[in-house]
Formats: C-alpha cells, sequence, structure tokens
C-alpha cells in the first residue's frame, strides 16, 4: 500500500495586526492509498485548516507535508477538495457545476473520456442536468458538489462535514452511498465531521483532535469489515468506539 | 426584476387605467374645465392625430439621443467599473471624482454643455452620458465586489488563474446589480435628453414641450409628456427582458 498524504509536526499560526492565534500545535496524519480517514475535534479548534492547507489555499505553515510523496511546497498535485457548504454557483444548470473543473482545467472538449453521463447516473442525479441549484434538494446538492470534486481528477479526496447540513435519514442514505462510490472509485478520503457516529460509521481511522491549538490527542482504527452497512451501527463493538471517542473528546 | 413581474395582474391595473380616464374625461366636460388648464383625454387624443408628423419628428430626434446617449454611457460605465474594480489605485482616485460629479445637480450642468458643445445631438449625448454612468458604474463596480468568498477559493483550488475567477464567478455575480443599474440608468437618459434640449436645440420632444408651454397648447403637452413616459416604460420593458433572458437561474428559484 501506499501512503497518499501524510502530515508530520504540522503547525499554524495567524498572525494578526495585534495578536497572533495558535490554531494547530502538533499534527500528525496518515493517509493511505484507498483508506478512508476522519478527523473529529471541538467546533473551531482548526480541523477545516488542515483541509485548506492540503488544498493549498493556506500557504503558511510549519511542518513536513508530502502528497503522493511528493512535498507540498513543491508538487503541482492537487487533491479533490469539497468545502462545507455545497457551493454550487447559482447560474449555472447542474450539469455546468459539475464540470466545472474540466472547463478549468481546459479538458471540456475531451468530456466523453471522464463519462460524466455514467457519473451522472451513478450519482443519482440523472435528468437534473439542466436544473438550477435553486430547484433541486439539499441531498442532490451535495451529490452534484461532490461529483464536482471527483472531476477536479484526483484519487485523493478532501471533505469538510460534507453532510453537515442534511436532515438525518438522508444524511445516512447519504453515507451509505458515499461508502460504495468510494469503493467502486477507489479513492483515498480525509475526512472532516464533528459526528462521531458518522466518523465511526465511514472511517477506517479516526483522529481526534483537542481544543485550539490543536493536536492529535488520540487515533483510533475502525475495524468493522468493508462493505458495511448501517446495521454495525447498533453492533457492541460500535459502543465501544463511540465510548472510546467520547472519553477522548470531553 | 422581482418588482416588476410582482406588478402582477396587469388586467386590474388596465381597468383601473381606463376607469381613471373616463373619469378624467367626465370631469373635464362637466365642469367646463378650459382647454388650455387641463384638456380632456379626448382633446389629447386629437392633438396626437393632429400634429402627428410634428409629433413624430420631435420623437424621433429625442429617442435617438437618448438611446445614444445610453448605449454610450452604458459602455463607459462598464469600462469604468472594470478599471475600478480590477486596479485599486485607479479605484481609489477616480471613485471620489465620481461621487464629487453627482454632487452638482445635471440641470446646472446642461447650460455649460450647451455652451461647449452647441446646441447639435454631440451636447446632449454628453448630459445623457453624464446621468447614465453614474448608476450603472456604482452598480456594476458593487456587483463586480459581491462574489462569493468561499467560491472563490473552490475555484483556486481547482488551480483557476485570475481571468477565469473574473469571468467564471466575478462577472455572473455581478449581472444582477448590473441591470438595477440599468433600469435605473433608463429613466435617467430621457429624462437627461428632454433636459439637454431644453438649454438649446432645433428640435426634440424637450422643445416641443416648452413651445407648447409658451403657446398655451396644454393638449399638445400632454401629448408630449405622454410620449416620453411611453418610452420610457419601452426602454424599461426592453431591459427587463434581456435581464429575464440572461438571468434565468434567479427567476425559476
Amino acid at each position: 500500500m501506499k501512503i497518499k498524504v501524510k502530515i508530520e509536526n504540522l503547525k499554524k499560526v495567524y498572525t494578526g495586526k495585534k495578536e497572533t492565534l495558535e490554531v494547530l500545535r502538533d499534527i500528525n496524519i496518515e493517509l493511505w492509498e484507498n483508506q478512508f480517514v476522519s478527523i473529529i475535534g471541538p467546533s473551531g479548534c482548526g480541523k477545516s485548516t488542515i483541509l485548506r492547507i492540503l488544498a493549498r489555499l493556506e500557504k503558511e505553515f510549519s511542518g513536513n507535508i508530502t502528497i503522493n510523496g511528493e512535498d507540498i511546497k513543491t508538487s503541482s498535485y492537487r487533491p479533490g477538495y469539497m468545502p462545507q457548504k455545497d457551493l454550487l454557483m447559482p447560474w449555472r444548470t447542474l450539469y455546468k457545476n459539475i464540470v466545472l473543473p474540466l472547463e478549468i482545467n481546459g479538458t471540456l472538449k475531451d468530456v466523453e473520456k471522464y463519462d460524466v453521463a455514467g457519473l451522472i447516473r451513478e450519482f443519482g442525479l440523472e435528468g437534473f442536468e439542466n436544473y438550477y441549484p435553486s430547484e433541486i434538494s439539499g441531498g442532490m446538492k451535495q451529490r452534484a458538489g461532490l461529483l464536482r470534486t471527483f472531476l477536479m481528477g484526483s484519487d485523493i479526496m478532501l471533505l469538510d462535514e460534507p453532510f453537515g447540513a442534511l436532515d438525518a435519514i438522508t444524511r445516512i442514505n447519504m453515507q451509505e452511498w458515499l461508502l460504495k462510490i468510494l469503493v467502486e472509485h477507489k479513492k483515498s478520503v480525509l475526512f472532516i465531521t464533528h459526528d462521531i457516529e458518522e466518523a465511526i460509521f465511514l472511517s477506517d481511522k479516526v483522529y481526534v483532535l483537542s481544543d485550539r491549538p490543536a493536536c492529535v490527542i488520540k487515533d483510533l482504527d475502525i475495524e468493522f469489515p468493508r462493505p458495511r452497512s448501517r446495521e454495525v451501527l447498533s453492533s457492541h463493538k460500535f459502543l465501544e468506539y463511540k465510548d472510546a471517542l467520547l472519553k477522548a473528546l470531553l | 426584476m422581482k418588482k416588476f413581474q410582482n406588478t402582477g395582474n396587469l388586467l386590474y391595473s388596465s381597468i383601473a387605467f381606463l376607469v381613471f380616464i373616463v373619469v378624467w374625461e367626465v370631469f373635464v366636460r362637466s365642469g367646463e374645465i378650459k382647454e388650455y388648464i387641463l384638456p380632456a383625454p379626448s382633446a389629447i387624443l386629437n392633438e396626437f392625430k393632429n400634429s402627428k408628423d410634428l409629433l413624430l419628428k420631435h420623437s424621433l430626434v429625442t429617442v435617438s439621443e437618448t438611446v445614444l446617449g445610453f448605449i454610450l454611457g452604458t459602455l463607459i460605465a462598464v469600462l469604468l467599473s472594470l478599471l475600478m474594480s480590477n486596479i485599486k489605485i485607479f479605484r481609489s482616485i477616480f471613485y471620489p471624482f465620481m461621487v464629487l460629479s453627482q454632487t452638482v445637480p445635471i440641470i446646472v450642468i446642461a447650460p455649460l454643455v450647451t455652451i461647449w458643445f452647441g446646441i447639435g445631438i454631440v451636447s446632449k449625448l454628453i448630459v445623457c452620458v453624464l446621468v447614465v454612468f453614474f448608476p450603472i458604474t456604482l452598480n456594476l463596480t458593487e456587483g463586480l465586489d459581491s462574489y462569493d468568498r468561499d467560491l472563490e477559493e473552490l475555484l483556486m483550488s481547482m488551480n483557476a488563474n485570475k481571468l477565469q475567477i473574473f469571468m467564471k464567478l466575478k462577472l455572473p455575480s455581478a449581472l444582477v446589480h448590473f441591470f438595477s443599474g440599468l433600469k435605473i440608468a433608463a429613466a435617467y437618459a430621457v429624462m437627461g435628453a428632454v433636459m439637454a434640449e431644453w438649454t438649446g436645440a432645433e428640435s426634440g420632444l424637450g422643445i416641443f414641450l416648452t413651445r407648447s408651454m409658451k403657446s398655451f397648447r396644454t393638449a399638445a403637452m400632454f401629448a408630449d409628456i405622454a410620449i416620453i413616459s411611453a418610452f420610457s416604460i419601452l426602454i424599461f420593458i426592453a431591459i427587463s427582458l434581456v435581464e429575464k433572458k440572461s438571468i434565468k437561474w434567479n427567476l425559476k428559484g
């Protein structure tokens, strides 16, 4: 197995005019090929900052980060990044939103190569290609956002609380669906959530961050076999994991 | 745009308008009001028939002044907005002057412009541009700055360059603002042309209005006003149609 993302001794300090704010103190996280890794922690602890650094939206930090074995500071590799909000452009139809990454990198002309139509079917968006974001449900928007992230062309996905705004039932359906999709497409995922159950259900490994300045205070391997279904949610083992994570958080 | 849609049931407002006209007609006839004070709608209609050629001649002048001035003003406004939103230093230098230019009422500038540029179409265009460019520049500049910062970051994470961010994010975000600027400017444009004519011109609806006034041809004045207002409404509708075509997503939602 190859290592996809390796974060060593990551520190991040925001320097304002009057004061400085230490957000990340000492973060060490690994993401291996085809692995699903979640990061949980109190809100405002800097979870999103880690993904923003990996997506190269924050350039100032100290520590070592490699993506696909290359130093993030010199590599040109861009992982797929999906921020908290679905961030679909309201003036674009669903289809136009989805193919935005291809438009940006100039590969829209060989759109067939990516089998966009097939992906749209797989993501349950068929028939809605010409709808505007305001006309579709929250779950569909998230799936469209995810498909757009897929088309950024990376096998590493950085997902920042993608299901945070969804209702409980839609959420469970989306989680199951996400697991299926990720297995089929061989993606390695770094996933941020504040929902402990979601983290256990989806992940191979869960990292727990402390309050700001954030350190990794616990990492826990989740040993449920794959493919998983929602039955694991009521298993004894699940409660044990939940208990361990809660103890670390509180 | 929403408001325009919500002006709602045209049937009711049409009926109300008809009732208003009828009451006006009855009021004038029964009260034996002199025509030079308030002409009846029928008298105004008569005036339309009698002065058809004259009205048409003057209308064409004002319409072309307005349309040309409006287009010219819009082009200048777009150029200014693009410069201001992309070049910080240009914005800090020019923005205060732009606001300052609006503190002098156009009605006192128009005579000056006529002295400098004569009574031909040029002075009318300049006055039109002066009233048109401000609301458009203001709205568009603000619009170009009103984009979603998170979307900008998303595009950056896709490795988009500055031009792509501008074309795919800032410009579409500014459209709604741009059209509200255009609609305000449209009404101003007609006013600008008419006002510029007052300060000196050979023909145009503004000239026709002052001439009619001096000879107490009140019905002709009403005909003139009716044309000016119909023309303003027409421009407004035209802009709204273009807006509907270009901002589909907002209407469906």
